[in-house]
């Protein structure tokens, strides 16, 4: 289903305090723009992003989740965010069966310095989402 | 960032020392503070000057890549985070007339003050910085300050400055245009820097498709220099991931080494990375010319592979050059200053760096870091560590408690009344938001009594209005919306802690940073986003539970685990300092390694390791540690600040101590057959040979040696075994074979990488080389042969960088054997502790630049070698720091406890032990409540709160606190839930 | 309390019997939550409804720690309905938005909740390999597959594999001769969701399912788990109407039995957990024992508890999971192995799937360790 003119994709962003969170802060600080259809939700740890966040983000109309912490070897707390990777995975083989695409969910590593790649990212992920049109769950919720 | 804002931290910038007096405990230095005619008390940061201000000036930051404007912030996380006015760039210090216009100027001025009274000289040329700034932070009337400081102890951490690299003509810096440094190189690569990431040729700005490293420039004994930068190798292997990862247009890198210097922990596993990935082409060989071909400005490369034996030319369209480290321009002034000493080349010197690497030629002053010649990060920070342990020797009178009164906590009880500020923090966010509408959405919101706006909530009016807001309507619950929570939510949870409210009932939302700041081009999403970001933090808000900061009591005194140097070392830091310290030594000497007859001299000072041995024990001694040999630790129960230990063998008793330090050093690696060793008699160990030189040299069928033949790497940067670098077996084997060349022995070092990094170990490589002694590469994936029936008679080997056999005789074949973790030690204090051991064995650090002696267990440090490999200086300086950290936890009575961590609900918890097994922290575990039945209990002094075990928990029977389920999703809740006004 | 409130619970009161209640603690000393010590007395549960005191029968934390499984019911001399009392209440609880947490993050009743929606095009069919046959949409026996695909995609850290029970399933039914609709626009029963409370959601997959069903021209559904069973013949009347007709596996099996090639000899001994909603619910236990007879050389032990008196799994509905629960999985796992049994044989995927859960202890280990079928896979690996 093609998306309807004006359509703006609704995306949730779960993120770590140390390293994505503060990667978007600082975005910020260098001022480097990005599309503004995400809205961030901040977790200490991206260990701590379960499924049934995501699961509900998606139940309530998220046309997209992106799920972002510190870079596998930088994590805060060691290795919260290989436990994050788990769940990611785990949420993924439900979504798939669930028939939501792929490419609606997406897993990243985002450092605290890396403002402009948080932007990068958000931009290339709004224009996938964008381009798979609303989500089915969207569609009826709206 | 924690610096800047920690309460015992005066961080003073754009400010030189220009006097030092006193004595040691007695300091008092003068510093000249540079006006940066920006206000740091008023200033926001909020960047409206730099939009407003016309003039551009040059960007030493960003090595003149990129301009910046005359009013600026040097980089985004500067500290503080105040702007500054470059009086070279800006109008009103009227810097760009000739001095003749200045003079013609200054007197039209005069003359004009003299016939008008009320004429200003000092009126503004140029304005429009003043008028953009609307906390009236830019005054141009500052003057430089110049203020008395008065110390106890000096700490010189002035770090290193770039080697002039156009002094090297053959390379071509600052004469071709595509020729830039490493640093130059770092600052495009860094996410904020000069291109965001993006590595460009600076001639065309395009991304280069073939880039070349040279390394070692000015290092080596290249343009006067003979030390090795250290952190050269591995800057450009990451780089070269880097680049690889980040622009899939560069196809390929270059890298031009002589050795790769891979010598730290995890470092050789970092360099294989790269060869597997294919990220470098690795070329051994040093450039001759580089020369520029002007019509497509590429550039052509004339270097000699020395390991395939034939001349390249090689074109690229980017060269880089690391570039080696050298001593500050100002080190040698500030050094006359301080009356400290520097060295040959202009670092600042220390007085023995073989008993201490942080202690200068004056008693009180300290040095950490490149300062006294190049240094790789966790070195650096782990000396930065070691200095304030040895420098608190001279504070601890001084020591200083933070504990002021709390106020009596206000009734926050009953249904969320919820205030909300929605903050305009000038026009960065009011410029693009409309503030009123937000407040009305906010006022819509369930449970929100009052909504206000505020021109800068940050600001003491600001400040205001939230305490006004609380008690004029009884607020339980602070929503502001304002910037990020990361730099912001401390201030205005200490505002409210002030009113006695508890500070965990405060939710920020972060429209400015992650909103105004970034969405300029979108105003109608942006407002949008903000009025769902506002419904987010109120839902949230709603679902807020007040927190009370835990407090564990500290025993202030500290168990050493190890007699050997690093033990020495951070048992006589804490002692001096006054904390009771026991040190338990399981054999009846201390020393460890450097006991004799286990080392005869260390490098590169030549002195005599039992020497300075008996000085670290004497010193030990006078500090009034408790020592205690033959003796072992059997057990410990307990967590940070209250441990019980059993010691056993010559006292038995259980020893309650706040901290632990782990120095029970590491293990030499067992040659197993290796090379004949074991069954040619004359295959001996390097420790064998130290012994040797105790009894008067090595010999040979009672006659003197004529040859020796040194192996290195047995036990080391073996993919099979251990496969990092032992670090300390290069310089030694230089300094034993240096050490017979001079008694008229032939010596043969075999080797595969000459990694001499350590303080002066290059220079010593060089004089054995000048001495005689013969250095073979041993090709990668190849070995030396020992020749011989029942003595060793000759080595034989290919040379990488002949192309040929080799054989040399050998009277004597000596193993460098590498270290390994320390068994069955690591095992049982791994079981004991539940200290992390990392894929190399060793006990794992908290982290490798951030916290290299802390480990996940929170008040248990490492020192010396059981964290990885080290040579004495660097173990020396790991157990200060070890000392430093624990002397941070022992210098209060009670330790506090963030009350946002995790709890588990004994009814809901299955007792399944998920969480035991993910927690790194070892913060859960299970406890018998009644037979048969498991619960977990989560100990809130070793959580950390990162909430993974709560999303682990299959029942529910773990809270996250501060970030709980509930909160979670009413956020995600109140993002969809459409809005109201 | 409201007025409004007031009356529901007089509502609820007479529509489940808790009037006829004289409070003579039958129930209590049966409720295996009770006497395992949690925070359940079904008495004072039904008496506080009667009373119409909301704080303990609404939105005290005794209604979650139900297990519903139906033991105090069949015991109450004056037929109180508390498994339906509860569930009321829950319904009551749910729009008041007061229930406690759920386990796993609340992400399966997401999941479910989504299934009702409506407007997912599921993958839900990856698994049927080659050697199964099945129909998408039309034929005479519909077997109803159930959320066994999500589960071994959760659940993946217990080596879950409720999917072999419904592959079993296909097997048994191919080797009857029947090719089954298997359909790939099944969702959820909603059972889970209408014993949690949620009875706009359970309407809205019943309404889908029961349209699916009546499209496939089916004469019968076929369930090998006990609560999609039981929900399709109690739950689903108001949208499926009389027909077709709904049994669990076991029973269309058991009907069947001589036209099953049950060959293959074993030599093990098994014992068997009657699911709460096959035994208690639907009344059904001489089905799967009859089953489990007809495997040749199979021996079926019987536990201290079997049958009607048979104690459940303890993790149902996704609700009351919790220490109470445990050490119950525990109690029954414990007495599984006391019969000597090699494998404990159930009815339906959940209750090896909290078993499963109970089993992943660092403590216990051997004393509850005990291998897991389904009647389904037991009956398929002796085709």
């Amino acid at each position: 289903m093609s998306a309807p003119e004006g359509w703006n994709p609704r995306i949730v962003v779960f993120a770590c305090n140390w390293c994505s969170y503060a990667g978007a802060d600082t975005a910020g600080v260098s001022r480097i723009q990005h599309q503004p259809h995400f809205r961030m939700i901040r977790v200490m740890c991206s260990g701590r992003i379960q499924p049934g966040f995501v699961l509900r983000a998606f139940e309530k109309g998220a046309d997209g989740v992106l799920v972002s912490g510190c870079h596998i070897g930088d994590c805060h707390y060691l290795f919260g965010n290989e436990r994050a990777v788990e769940q990611f995975e785990k949420t993924r083989a439900v979504t798939r069966i669930l028939g939501l695409e792929d490419e609606r969910l997406r897993l990243e590593w985002i450092s605290a310095a890396e403002g402009a790649r948080f932007a990068q990212v958000i931009d290339q992920f709004t224009e996938r989402v964008r381009a798979l049109g609303p989500s089915p769950l969207a569609r009826e919720a709206r | 960032m924690d610096a800047g804002r920690h309460p015992l931290i005066d961080v003073v910038t754009n400010a030189q020392v220009v006097a030092c007096s006193g004595e040691p405990g007695a300091f008092r230095v003068r510093v000249r503070k540079r006006p940066r005619y920006v206000r740091e008390d008023r200033c926001v940061a909020c960047g409206l000057c730099v939009e407003a201000c016309p003039q551009v000036g040059g960007n030493e930051f960003d090595m003149g890549i990129k301009a910046r404007k005359a009013i600026y912030r040097p980089f985004p996380q500067s500290v503080p985070a105040t702007y500054v006015v470059d009086p070279d760039a800006c109008l009103n210090f009227l810097n760009f007339l000739t001095p003749k216009q200045r003079d013609r100027l200054e007197r039209i001025r005069a003359i004009k003050a003299r016939k008008d009274p009320a004429y200003r000289t000092d009126f503004l040329v140029c304005g429009h910085c003043v008028s953009a700034c609307e906390v009236q932070a830019i005054d141009f009337d500052m003057q430089p300050e110049e203020t008395d400081l008065e110390v106890g102890a000096i700490l010189v951490a002035t770090g290193f400055q770039e080697f002039d690299a156009r002094s090297l003509r053959t390379y071509g810096y600052g004469r071709l245009p595509n020729v830039v440094t490493s640093l130059e190189l770092e600052r495009m690569l860094n996410a904020s820097g000069v291109t965001q990431g993006h590595v460009v040729r600076p001639s065309d700005l395009r991304t280069p498709r073939r880039i070349l490293f040279v390394q070692c420039v000015g290092a080596r004994g290249e343009g006067g220099r003979p030390y090795c930068s250290r952190f050269c190798c591995m800057n450009a292997v990451k780089d070269s991931l880097l680049i690889r990862q980040h622009d899939p247009a560069v196809e390929e890198v270059t890298i031009l080494y002589t050795d790769m210097r891979a010598f730290g922990k995890g470092f050789d596993d970092f360099v294989e990375r790269a060869r597997s990935e294919e990220s470098a082409i690795f070329l051994r060989g040093r450039p001759a010319t580089i020369r520029h071909d002007p019509t497509d400005d590429t550039l052509e490369v004339f270097v000699e592979d020395t390991l395939a034996h034939e001349p390249r030319r090689i074109r690229v369209d980017l060269v880089v050059l690391s570039v080696a480290a050298a001593p500050n321009e100002g080190a040698v002034e500030l050094a006359r200053m301080l009356g400290i000493e520097t060295d040959a080349y202009g670092f600042i010197a220390r007085r023995d760096p073989a008993v201490s690497a942080v202690e200068t030629c004056r008693e009180g002053i300290f040095v950490a870091g490149s300062a006294v010649g190049p240094q790789v990060i966790p070195d650096s920070v782990a000396q930065a560590s070691a200095a304030a342990a040895r420098a608190a020797r001279f504070l601890s009178a001084e020591r200083v408690t933070l504990d002021p009164e709390p106020p009596p906590p206000l009734d926050l009880s009953g249904p969320p009344r919820i205030g909300v500020l929605v903050c305009h923090c000038g026009i960065n966010i009011a410029g693009l938001l409309d503030v009123s509408n937000l407040v009305d959405h906010a006022a819509a919101q369930p449970g929100v009594v009052a909504a206000v706006d505020d021109a800068f909530a940050c600001s003491s009016t600001g400040q205001e209005t939230l305490a006004r807001l609380v008690a004029e309507h009884r607020l339980n619950r602070v929503v502001v919306a304002a910037c990020t929570p990361r730099t912001h939510e401390p201030i205005f949870r200490e505002t409210l802690a002030r009113l006695g409210f508890n500070p965990y009932l405060l939710e920020m939302v972060n429209i400015r940073d992650q909103c105004s700041w970034v969405h300029a081009h979108h105003p109608t999403e942006a407002q949008e986003k903000a009025r769902a970001l506002l419904r987010m933090g109120i839902a949230r808000a709603g679902h807020l539970e007040p927190l009370e900061e835990g407090r564990a009591p500290v025993t202030r005194s500290a168990l050493v685990i190890g007699g050997g140097i690093a033990g020495i070392q951070a048992a006589t830091d804490l002692a001096e300092q006054g904390f009771p310290v026991t040190l338990v030594e399981r054999s009846s000497e201390l020393g460890g390694r450097l006991a004799a007859p286990r080392l005869w001299h260390l490098y590169p000072t030549d002195r005599p390791a039992v020497e300075v041995l008996a000085r670290k024990v004497e010193r030990l001694r006078a500090s009034g540690a408790r020592i205690l040999t033959d003796t072992e630790v059997t057990g410990i129960v307990g967590c940070v600040g209250s441990f019980q230990a059993t010691l056993q063998g010559a006292v038995t008793e259980i020893l309650p101590v706040g901290a632990i330090i782990l120095a029970f050093g590491a293990d030499l690696a067992d040659p197993a057959g290796a090379y004949g060793h074991g069954r040619l008699s004359n295959v001996i160990t390097s420790e064998d040979l130290e012994r040797a030189f105790f009894e008067g040299g090595p010999r040979v069928e009672g006659k003197p040696l004529r040859s020796a033949a040194f192996v290195l790497c047995v036990g080391s940067r073996d993919p099979e075994g251990f496969s990092g670098c032992s670090r300390y077996c290069c310089p030694t084997a230089v300094k034993q074979a240096l050490a017979l060349a001079r008694q008229g022995v032939d010596c043969t070092v075999f080797y595969r990488d000459m990694r001499t990094v350590s303080s002066g170990a290059e220079e010593m490589y060089r004089e054995a080389r000048g001495a005689g002694v013969l250095f073979v590469r041993v090709p990668s994936g190849s070995h030396a042969q020992v020749l011989g029936e029942t003595r060793a008679e000759r080595v034989r080997c290919r040379d990488e960088l002949l192309d040929r056999v080799i054989e040399v005789p050998a009277d004597l074949v000596v193993l460098s054997v590498g270290m390994r973790a320390r068994q069955p030690e690591t095992a049982r204090f791994h079981d004991i502790l539940k200290i992390t051991v990392g894929l190399d064995g060793f006990f794992l650090e908290r982290h490798p630049e951030l916290a290299p002696v802390e480990t996940a267990v929170e008040g248990v440090f490492l020192a010396g070698t059981v964290q990885g490999p080290k040579d004495i200086v660097d173990s020396v300086a790991q157990a200060s720091a070890a000392a430093a950290k624990a002397s941070v936890l022992l210098a209060h009575d009670q330790v506090r406890l963030d009350p946002a961590v995790s709890v588990v609900d004994p009814d809901r918890c299955r007792g399944c032990g998920q969480c035991v097994e993910i927690c790194q922290f070892h913060a859960p575990a299970l406890k018998e409540i009644e037979p048969g039945t498991w619960v977990a209990e989560v100990n809130p002094s070793l959580c950390k709160g990162c909430g993974t075990c709560a999303s682990w928990c299959p029942s529910g029977a773990i809270t996250a606190r501060h970030f709980t389920n509930r909160q979670v999703e009413a956020m995600v809740d109140a993002l969809f839930a459409e809005a109201s006004p | 309390m409201t007025r409004a409130h007031g009356e529901r619970l007089s509502d609820i009161a007479a529509r489940t019997r808790a009037w006829a209640c004289y409070d003579c603690g039958k129930c209590s000393a049966t409720c295996p939550v009770t006497r395992i010590g949690g925070a359940l007395s079904p008495r004072r549960t039904v008496l506080s409804t009667n009373l119409l005191h909301a704080d303990v029968a609404v939105y005290g934390a005794e209604i979650a720690s139900c297990l519903t499984c139906g033991a105090c019911d069949r015991r109450c001399p004056v037929q109180v309905d508390f498994t339906g009392l509860v569930r009321a209440l829950r319904e009551v609880s749910h729009e008041e938005d007061a229930q406690p947490e759920c386990p796993h993050g609340g992400a399966l009743q997401s999941l479910m909740r989504m299934m009702a929606r409506g407007t997912l095009q599921q993958q839900r069919l990856d698994w049927l390999g080659p050697d199964l046959h099945t129909d998408p949409a039309h034929g005479a026996v519909f077997l109803w597959t159930g959320c066994t695909v999500y589960y071994d995609a959760f659940f993946p850290e217990y080596g879950m594999r409720t999917l072999d029970v419904t592959r079993a399933a296909v097997r048994l039914l191919n080797a009857l001769g029947q090719v089954p609709v298997v359909s790939p626009d099944e969702v959820c029963c909603g059972h889970d969701l209408l014993w949690n409370g949620d009875r706009a959601s359970f309407e809205a997959l019943a309404r889908r399912n029961a349209a699916l069903i009546q499209e496939s021209g089916a004469e019968v559904v076929v369930a090998p788990c006990a609560e999609c069973a039981r929900t399709l013949r109690l739950d689903y009347g108001p949208f499926l109407g009389s027909s077709p007709r709904i049994q669990h596996l076991s029973e269309y099996l058991a009907e069947r039995l001589s036209d099953l090639p049950l060959v293959r000899e074993t030599t093990r001994r098994v014992t068997f957990q009657d699911p709460c909603r096959l035994g208690r619910h639907l009344g059904v236990v001489d089905a799967p024992r009859s089953l489990l007879a007809a495997v040749p050389g199979l021996e079926l032990v019987e536990m201290a508890h079997a049958g009607l008196n048979a104690t459940c799994c303890a993790g149902g509905t996704w609700s009351a999971c919790d220490r109470y629960a445990k050490k119950l999985q525990v109690e029954r796992l414990k007495e599984a192995k006391a019969t000597g049994a090699e494998i404990l044989v159930t009815a339906c995927p959940k209750c090896q799937i909290h078993f499963r859960c109970a089993q992943k202890d660092p403590n216990l280990g051997q004393d509850i360790a005990i291998e897991m079928q389904d009647v389904a896979q037991v009956l398929a690996d002796a085709l």
